[in-house]
């Protein structure tokens, strides 16, 4: 019989994904539904319309898009300048290496490295007061507020971005580029009419994950702010650890909005990015 | 006063020269090739007339105007790439079209000149069709239809034919040179194809490491090969071990026989050679023993040895019998077609 052991293969796969992807979607679906006592209620989902947490939600998908807007833009950049050969083939290696790292080096540890530097008594800020007689604080930064967040994200977005670019970036083939240019047209003519439009499922792609990326990054969040900035993942952590409104209910509410809003992004991503492909199978 | 001029072109990557003093001269409506083994230069030359490379030393002359220095994109050349070089996003129309719309011309008119290009290479029908729903001969058709739209005044093509398969290889090279005629437009074709070189030029430039070592018209490279190498680059060659009798009058000794070359022989080391399909089998002459045989359908091919040498020759099928390994026949020495090819230094 052809049809023997072949599905042995793919057994773990299925375990996996089952063990750690849709039971735990499950529960915390049904949980959304159910009130403590196991009956079937709508009342969590109404408690995601109170004014915190509709804050929290807004303010999370605004951090979310704008360091992943920033990111996208900073990392293709400098991925562009390395590819492209603006920038020495030697830095090439170290880059991607350090991007490696970085796009990792979240959590606690960047949330201090940042508070060291960029807090209120951080070695950069204070340099900047004494050296140059610049108070970005007086200037209204803020390390705990929306563009603080930000830009911290923005320390392991941008590597995250250049590490899945490059590739992208890598595929574009050289006889493209010659070919646009022997036909009269300017390099910006050249991006505009083939690079860009080539690249643009890749930048989808990147856009959406990245997005994801910072909508669900919660242990910088909460050791970077503690509970002065009201991003969903701290709330949610609030929830769960029971500290202020002591309803794990809510919290599995909060968790399904997460999961709504994450699935919202990846079908726009689906949709935009199957226009984008026409052009390709 | 030749259209296209390459005036002493040298090109060294870093310390490694890989370009040697190349000139050349190319009428209007002139269709050269370069000919020469992978890594001798070619694409390093035609990409310095398209303004890709920057030439080490010497001068590029378009219709007398001095486009050395300039961009690729203000020499106003068509280019068509090995392979995989439509743009992918964009549908046959839009990539032939695509030198027309950067340079400004309106819609209509464009659209009038890419059914006319599309029409030219035989592919009226494909305007909607992504590269990727094309065949790679269809693919490289639709790229010559691109370099042309524009009316550039020179076409260069780089092994455009290197990565399809034999029979499309001829049929296209064919049909190149039909719209090559037909446009008259001035061409440089590079291959390290023989038989594409021969076949389709007015004149052929053979390279080797970096030097033209031969230019001259297909029947020029063929029948009178300058060098040992062009000799026996372009078709097969025999060499022959003969002893020089009387540089003057041309007459040397092979295997006991005397043969009158009735041309003097050049100073130098020379060697007598002749082309597979140049030597005549004779009742007399210069003795050759069968070591093989060939039936290739309209060809016999014979491999023999002369002396310490190996030799093939061709002759045309006839109903007469095979000759057998082993049998030892005879050369006629009698023949206009020998060959006097010069060793290089
Ligand atoms: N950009 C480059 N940098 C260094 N060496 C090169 C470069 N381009 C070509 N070469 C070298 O120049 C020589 C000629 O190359 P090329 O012109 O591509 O040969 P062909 O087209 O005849 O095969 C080769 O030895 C190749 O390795
Ligand atoms: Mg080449």
């Amino acid at each position: 019989m052809r049809t023997g052991w072949n599905w042995l293969g793919v057994l773990p796969f299925f375990v996996f994904a089952v063990l750690f992807l849709v039971l735990p979607t499950m529960n915390i679906v049904i949980g959304a539904f159910r009130n403590p006592q196991g009956e079937f209620t709508l009342a969590n989902l109404a408690g995601l319309s109170a004014p915190r947490i509709v804050d929290s939600f807004a303010i999370s998908i605004r951090i979310s898009l704008a360091s992943a807007a920033l990111g996208c833009l900073v990392g293709f950049a400098m991925a562009a300048a390395v590819v492209m050969g603006g920038v020495p083939a030697w830095l090439k290696a170290p880059l991607m290496t350090f991007s490696g790292v970085a796009s990792n080096f979240a959590g606690v540890p960047l949330a201090f490295a940042f508070i060291a530097t960029l807090g209120r008594v951080g070695l950069v800020t204070m340099l900047l007061r004494q050296w140059f007689g610049i108070n970005i604080y007086a200037m209204g930064f803020n390390l705990l507020s929306f563009w603080g967040l930000t830009l911290t994200y923005l320390f392991f977005q941008i590597p995250l971005m250049i590490l899945i670019i490059t590739p992208a970036l890598e595929g574009l083939r050289r006889e493209w580029r010659e070919a646009a240019e022997v036909l009269g047209a300017s390099t910006g003519q050249y991006w505009r009419m083939v690079a860009l439009p080539i690249l643009f499922p890749s930048l989808l792609g990147a856009f959406a994950l990245l997005f994801a990326n910072s909508f669900g990054a919660v242990a910088t969040a909460y050791a970077l702010t503690g509970s002065s900035l009201s991003i969903v993942p701290i709330m949610l952590f609030a929830q769960i650890r029971g500290d202020v409104l002591q309803d794990p209910h809510l919290g599995y509410a909060m968790a399904f909005g997460m999961i709504v809003v994450t699935g919202i992004a990846n079908l726009a991503y689906v949709i935009m990015r199957s226009r984008a492909e026409r052009w390709m199978r | 006063m030749s259209f296209l001029n390459l005036d002493h072109l040298q090109k060294s990557f870093g310390s490694t020269q890989v370009v040697h003093d190349f000139s050349l001269s190319v009428d209007k409506g002139e269709f050269i090739s370069f000919l020469g083994p992978s890594g001798c230069g070619k694409t390093t030359v035609l990409r310095m007339v398209a303004g890709f490379e920057e030439p080490s030393e010497g001068r590029i002359l378009i219709d007398g105007q001095d486009v050395t220095r300039l961009r690729p994109n203000q020499r106003q050349i068509g280019m068509v790439f090995q392979a995989y070089a439509l743009f992918p996003n964009l549908n046959v129309a839009e990539n032939v079209g695509f030198g027309l719309k950067v340079a400004g011309v309106p819609r209509s008119e464009r659209a009038s000149r890419v059914a006319e290009m599309l029409e030219l290479i035989g592919l009226p029908d494909m305007a909607a069709r992504f590269p990727w729903q094309l065949s790679g001969g269809q693919q490289q058709r639709v790229a010559l239809a691109r370099a042309l739209a524009p009316r550039p005044r020179v076409l260069l093509l780089d092994e455009p034919l290197s990565a399809l398969d034999a029979k499309i290889r001829v049929s296209l090279r064919n049909q190149i040179r039909e719209i090559q005629q037909q446009l008259g437009i001035t061409t440089i074709f590079v291959t390290h194809d023989q038989e594409e070189a021969l076949s389709i030029s007015d004149r052929i430039v053979v390279m080797h490491r970096g030097i033209a070592e031969q230019t001259g018209t297909p029947p020029q490279i063929y029948n009178q090969p300058a060098t040992e190498f062009v000799a026996g680059f372009v078709g097969k060659l025999n060499l022959f071990d003969a002893t020089v009798l009387d540089r003057a009058s041309g007459l040397v000794s092979l295997a006991g026989s005397e043969i009158r070359l009735n041309r003097p022989i050049p100073p130098g080391r020379v060697s007598l050679a002749a082309r597979p399909e140049g030597l005549v089998l004779a009742e007399t002459g210069i003795p050759a023993e069968v070591t093989g045989v060939e039936f290739l359908g309209s060809v016999q091919r014979l491999r023999a040895r002369v002396g310490e040498r190996d030799i093939v020759l061709d002759r045309f099928n006839t109903d007469a019998s095979l000759p057998q390994t082993g049998d030892r026949l005879h050369l006629s020495p009698e023949l206009s077609r020998w060959l006097l090819v010069s060793h290089e230094q």
